[in-house]
């Protein structure tokens, strides 16, 4: 034994070690396959569900035989039923020749009858499970979980696919309308406050279906108790913040003008008064004027006033409708519980477990401050140009 | 019993004691005797009945009354300078010498001949020496010396623009074969008194002339006396190249990167030389080896010292990126697409999945095939005559690539992936193949434990470097803070590099005195201009 | 005698402290989930904290200039004494490098390769580990400044691929938690990431700085592992919130949470990148002490002839550590902590005074 000999023996030793032990994890990319949806619906047994998979079909193009690319579905589902999603999983995975991958899952989707009996139970898993991710979309299918995964989408393949693109895309406008795995599992951790999860419908025409969100699924604790329309949703999504860009149109008796608010600064500051909590809104934002019909025979200044008033009224009808239709549901989509406990730990600590006796009684103040700030190409209007050219 | 019967043969060669094998002959201590015909004879029966050994007698003195012989190997030495200088004056010459007690060996050399360089020697083993080597050898009767006259004169090739390195901006001259034209091209461009260029000869049957080169006082002596000491115990019978050379010093044989720098261009030895470096010039090559060497200066290249800062420092930047291209893309690919498709972009997934479907065998296989058809189509290209090698490389790479992609063989972004690592890995021409090697490693630790897998072929790779030693100096040292920083990953600009590599040099370590920006713009200077126009 | 006489400059001392913390500074679950959202506080709290122990290693450096911790016991406690002291050591250093490995084996066991045995992840890791152990402390700290500069550049970019998810409501409400949990954190974060920068007093003698410098690269080494760690912790509870706690390796997953475009994101990688080759620094550093130590006890010429020993004992020692995850997380968070004091704290600092009143000092023998 010398020393080159042993350096020779040492390295077959490495390479034995790297060849005979390796490759428990390989797949090789056609032995999976890739889980594009998840859909969880209730079963006729309570304890079941119905668990949905969307999986992408992927056809092999031999060469350069691409035409044959795009007939037929590029997906396929797979049901099964069972009392948890992994197991579920497990039983589908015996159906197909392939092993199943959820690493590339886009949407989660809750059939709303499951969403109505409760949905905690079956988060652990998508938290636990490597292969899930926290930046996963969560949905609440209008009809059925199923429905969603089937439909198709008009230039995607995928629906799940799909859905995801749009919701990103939506979510760059109004974040509300997104719900990341992360930030239903931080609501839910937050006891107090009522996740949303944005809605999805089919709408069935001329036999193509076609999925689009409808609005936001309101959870109180883990359970669907009610839904913001998409009217709504505005509302909230003002006081949410984090929206770059909102289309809003005011009708006034003296005519209709489509504006959009943006630059929004907002600051909601829990505070206690004399008759208990309360929270106050400061809200700020620019008015840019997109389009104005009637306003016949008036001057710009008093137009500009008069659309002022008028959003200012008509954000603040919005808020509060929203607002209302959350305490009569007694569920704090806002996540106000939370500011409340950030700002005022100490007090909060008390109050936490009356929270659903103090949130319909809870109160909000409202300041709003809109500036007119673009008006377009134009600073006046085709109705009213000579007649302010006159009066100047 | 392979491993054993090879490790005792290494053993064997470590212990090996130096051989005396200065004997070309065995009589080659010999020393000349008196009588000429003795010598002759001894001659020809040392260097056999070749043809080209050509023996010229010749009789001189007022009578004739002496003679003598020339020795050469026709084809080594210059006919024109024999007879002009040697023959000529010693045949034409009419001054009286009557006996041979008035005519002497150096009498003759200093007064008669007129050839520049003359020795004197009484050996037979120092006369075949000199015969062999391109030397006339004149012998009389009656001296038992003999003058060794350099007429050396052979066919060699012109200094031409080198092969491998060619420039766009920068010198264009390249080594050739012989020595002396090599170390004339070094003398011209190093014109310091402190430039030595130390001969040794290697080889006892090429006895091929070698050179080292080094400045003194820049060069360390150790590194100097190390070099010798490896050199001196070189103990083989050709040397035929410096190639030869090379794996006879290095310091780590079973490493996959090599220790010994070469090229082939006079200014980047002389620049190499001027750090500090010692240069190898062997007869018969025109690449000159250098030691030290660090990994770094695989990707120097002459130019980056020709244009300008930023953009050297960005190609350098890029030619280390393209040594993890060349070396982890691949790799990386399979571990991607076989262990780890979580992190493949979802729409880049459905692309890749695609193609692999349908494709039969798993993914190393793939990637083997493709890399190993490569290096086929490589070695095919270099070979042919460089006409067919084009027409050779288009069948290969695009018939042949395209075929097997439509085939259904091999998938498509397999076949993109491989090419993209192939031409990376022609960027860094003194690494390429220490590139093939790794890449080939890493494909098969990627293939078996994932990326987990490359990230222990990365990190053995870094430890392998980290244990390198070049000539003493640590192989792989550009990822410490030292000076060195300012030409390893970027270059500064040239003015700022005050020092020399710190590693390496010895006591000059200074370039220059201070860091001296470039002039600015001067008022003075504009002065003057607008002076000049005004007038 | 001197094992090694390898030499480190100054600047390599530094980056390789530095290196030493930044590879601690992935695996923080077992104390965020202790002090939550206020783990950065506690963090820096810590890293006050471990200035001390900086302190008293700093102090023993400079009155032992030449001198490791082994051969420090020796002078100061004498033979015997001295032996206990360094056995003690032993323990301490294997069980470090067993449970880093432990550590490194469990995340890639995880979250890599599941079906993959850990023991062929341990053995092909700890396989490279001991070919730099073997080349000695040069080739093991050589690369401390490339990964310290790798480590730094993907936090600092990470803190801003990230921006989008921070959420700075996340770090309220502060200070509401008891009392103690502070001080258990505090605790946690000064001796498990911090304290064990202790190991360096076992290269001492190759480390090529002169006396009155050492504090000053050793405080700067320190100071930017620290802040890495402090800006990991802010970068991960900005980002997950009041979920950080739920997580094992919180790092690994505000990484997954980063995403550029629609379809560029899954920068996980980065996160398994680092960890792993800062884990092959500091493993390869603790088994490089190891080895040192059991060498210099038993007086080798060399410490290379039993690097693969120790090796396969350490690789042995971190698979029988700890049943499961839970149970490495409840020993990290409530009994480690208060062992490594007793290595970290008190026998320096028994050693620094025992030293100090006896007047003993190497640097004056020397001179």
């Amino acid at each position: 034994m010398n020393k080159y000999n042993r350096r020779i023996y040492l390295i077959i030793i490495l390479i034995i070690n790297f060849i005979l032990t390796g490759c428990w994890d390989n797949n090789e990319l056609d032995t999976i396959s890739i889980v594009t949806g998840l859909g969880i619906d209730a079963a006729e047994n309570d304890d079941e569900i119905d668990l949905t998979l969307q999986v992408s079909k992927i056809k092999g193009t031999t060469g350069y035989e691409k035409g044959a690319v795009g007939q037929g579905s590029s997906f396929f589902v797979m049901e099964a039923t069972d009392s948890g999603i992994l197991s579920g999983i497990d039983k589908l995975e015996k159906q197909i020749p392939r092993s199943i991958f959820l690493h590339h899952n886009q949407v989660i989707i809750f059939g709303k009858e499951q969403a109505k009996k409760g949905i905690k139970k079956y988060m652990d898993v998508f938290i636990r499970e490597h292969q899930m991710r926290m930046e996963t979309w969560v949905l609440i299918s209008d009809s059925t979980a199923k429905d969603i995964l089937t439909a198709t989408m008009e230039q995607e393949e995928n629906s799940a696919i799909g859905l995801s693109k749009m919701i990103y895309s939506e979510s760059r406008d109004y974040e509300v309308l997104s719900t990341k795995l992360i930030d239903l599992t931080s609501k839910m951790m937050e006891k107090t406050t009522s996740p949303v999860i944005p809605i999805v419908t089919v709408n069935s025409e001329n036999g193509n279906s076609e999925a689009e969100i409808s609005g936001l699924a309101i959870l109180k604790e883990d359970k669907y108790i009610g839904e913001l329309d998409l009217e709504r949703v505005r509302g909230y999504s003002w006081i949410m913040g984090n929206c770059r860009e909102i289309p809003f149109n005011i009708k006034t008796e003296h005519g209709y003008a489509d504006t959009s608010i943006s630059n929004i600064k907002l600051k909601n500051k829990p505070k206690f008064g004399a008759d208990g909590p309360f929270i106050s809104i400061d809200f700020k934002g620019d008015v840019s004027i997109r389009e104005i019909q009637g306003f016949e025979d008036m001057k710009t200044n008093e137009i500009f006033a008069i659309l002022q008033r008028s959003c200012v009224e008509q954000l603040k009808k919005e808020i509060l409708d929203c607002f209302n239709y959350s305490k009569n549901l007694n569920a704090d989509i806002y996540g106000f519980g939370t500011e409340f406990y950030r700002k005022y730990p100490k007090n909060f600590e008390k109050l936490r477990e009356y929270w659903d006796e103090i949130y319909p009684e809870l109160d909000m103040e409202i300041d709003i401050n809109l500036e007119i700030t673009d008006t377009g190409k134009v600073l006046n209007s085709l109705y009213m140009e000579e007649k302010t050219d006159e009066n100047r | 019993m392979v491993f054993r019967y090879i490790s005792r043969k290494i053993v064997s060669a470590q212990n090996r004691n130096k051989v005396n094998h200065d004997a070309i002959l065995e009589n080659g201590g010999l020393a000349i005797s008196k009588n000429l015909e003795e010598n002759l004879d001894f001659i020809k029966s040392a260097i056999g009945e070749s043809q080209d050994l050509k023996i010229h007698e010749f009789a001189f003195g007022e009578h004739n009354q002496f003679s003598g012989a020339l020795v050469y190997i026709d084809g080594l030495v210059n006919t024109i300078q024999i007879t002009e200088s040697i023959l000529k004056p010693i045949v034409s010459n009419r001054k009286k010498y009557k006996s041979l007690e008035e005519l002497t060996i150096s009498e003759i050399r200093r007064s008669i001949l007129c050839s520049g360089s003359v020795t004197e020697s009484n050996l037979f083993s120092q006369i075949l020496d000199g015969c062999l080597s391109g030397s006339t050898v004149m012998l009389l009767d009656g001296f038992s010396k003999g003058l060794i006259i350099n007429t050396e004169m052979w066919e060699k090739r012109d200094v031409t623009e080198p092969q491998t390195e060619t420039v766009i901006r920068g010198p264009r001259e390249g080594f050739t074969e012989n020595l002396r034209t090599n170390t004339t091209l070094l003398r011209r461009r190093i014109k310091s008194p402190k430039l030595r260029m130390d001969h040794m000869t290697i080889g006892h049957k090429t006895a091929t002339n070698v050179c080292i080169a080094y400045i003194e006082g820049v060069a360390r002596p150790e590194i100097i006396e190390l070099l010798r000491t490896r050199l001196d115990s070189i103990d083989v019978d050709a040397v035929l190249d410096s190639g030869y050379i090379e794996e006879y010093i290095e310091e780590s044989p079973f490493s996959i990167f090599s220790t010994v720098g070469y090229s082939e261009k006079p200014d980047v030895i002389a620049s190499k030389i001027l750090e500090g470096r010692i240069a190898i010039i062997s007869d018969g090559s025109p690449f000159v080896l250098t030691v030290p060497m660090l990994f770094i200066e695989s990707f120097q290249t002459a130019e980056d010292y020709y244009v300008r800062a930023f953009y050297a420092s960005i190609t350098r930047l890029m030619r280390i990126f393209c040594f993890f291209i060349a070396v982890f893309v691949v790799p990386i690919f399979i571990a991607l697409s076989t262990y780890h498709q979580e992190l493949i972009p979802t729409t880049l997934l459905f692309t890749v999945a695609t193609a692999r479907e349908g494709t039969p065998f798993p993914a190393l296989f793939e990637a083997l095939v493709l890399v190993i058809s490569f290096e086929i189509l490589r070695e095919a290209g270099l070979r042919l005559p460089r006409a067919v090698g084009q027409a050779m490389s288009i069948v290969g790479a695009l018939i042949v690539g395209d075929a097997a992609v439509s085939a259904g063989l091999v998938g498509a972004p397999m076949v993109i992936v491989v090419a993209i690592t192939a031409v990376a890995g022609f960027i860094i021409p003194s690494q390429t193949d220490s590139i093939s090697m790794l890449r080939i490693i890493m494909m098969i630790l990627a293939a078996f434990l994932g990326g987990f897998g490359i990230a222990i072929g990365f990190l053995g790779m870094l430890v392998q470097l980290a244990t390198m030693t070049s000539f003493g100096v640590p192989y792989f040292g550009a990822v410490m803070f030292s000076r060195d920083q300012q030409d390893s990953f970027i270059r500064m600009p040239l003015w700022i590099m005050e020092k020399r590599p710190k590693n390496i040099v010895y006591k000059d370590k200074q370039r220059k005195e201070v860091i001296i920006p470039p002039v600015k713009s001067d008022e003075n200077v504009k002065q003057k201009g607008q002076d000049n126009f005004d007038e | 005698m001197k094992i090694d006489n390898g030499k480190i400059s100054a600047s390599q001392f530094m980056f390789a402290v530095a290196c030493f913390i930044q590879a601690s500074t992935l695996l923080t679950a077992f104390f965020i989930s202790v002090t939550k959202q206020d783990s950065w506080i506690v963090s820096i709290f810590g890293f006050l904290i471990g200035m001390i122990f900086l302190w008293i290693y700093t102090a023993l450096m400079k009155n032992f200039p030449n001198k490791n911790l082994v051969e420090i016991n020796d002078l100061v406690f004498g033979p015997v004494i001295g032996k206990i002291f360094s056995f003690i050591y032993i323990y301490f250093f294997l069980t470090l490098s067993a449970l880093n490995l432990k550590d490194m084996g469990d995340f890639v066991g995880i979250a890599i390769m599941p079906d993959t045995p850990t023991i062929v992840i341990l053995v092909s890791f700890m396989c490279i580990c001991a070919w730099a152990v073997r080349g000695g402390i040069e080739i093991v700290t050589r690369y401390s400044l490339f990964f310290t500069f790798t480590t730094s550049f993907i936090i600092i970019v990470t803190f801003f691929l990230a921006f989008n998810d921070i959420d700075f409501n996340n770090f309220l409400p502060i200070f509401n938690q008891p009392f103690m949990k502070y001080l258990q954190g505090t605790h946690i974060i000064s001796t498990i990431p911090f304290g064990e920068i202790v190991v360096f007093l076992m290269v001492t003698p190759n480390i090529e700085i002169p006396k009155n410098k050492i504090g000053k690269y050793f405080t700067l080494g320190f100071a930017i592992g620290g802040i890495s760690l402090i800006l990991i912790i802010l970068r991960d509870i900005a980002v997950l919130g009041n979920v950080i706690t739920l997580f094992t390796f919180p790092s690994f997953e505000t990484l997954r949470m980063i995403r550029l475009s629609s379809t560029l994101g899954r920068m996980e990688v980065l996160f398994a990148v680092i960890l792993i080759t800062l884990m092959f620094f500091k493993i390869s550093f603790l088994y490089y002490v190891s080895v040192l130590v059991i060498s210099q006890i038993f007086k080798l010429n060399s410490h290379k002839n039993i690097v693969i020993g120790v090796g396969i004992i350490i690789i042995i020692y971190s698979t029988n550590l700890y049943y499961s995850m839970i149970q490495h997380m409840e020993h990290g968070s409530n009994i480690t902590p208060f062992q490594w004091l007793i290595y970290e704290f008190l026998l320096p600092l028994i050693t620094l005074t025992v030293a100090k009143i006896r007047k003993i000092s190497s640097s004056e023998e020397g001179n």
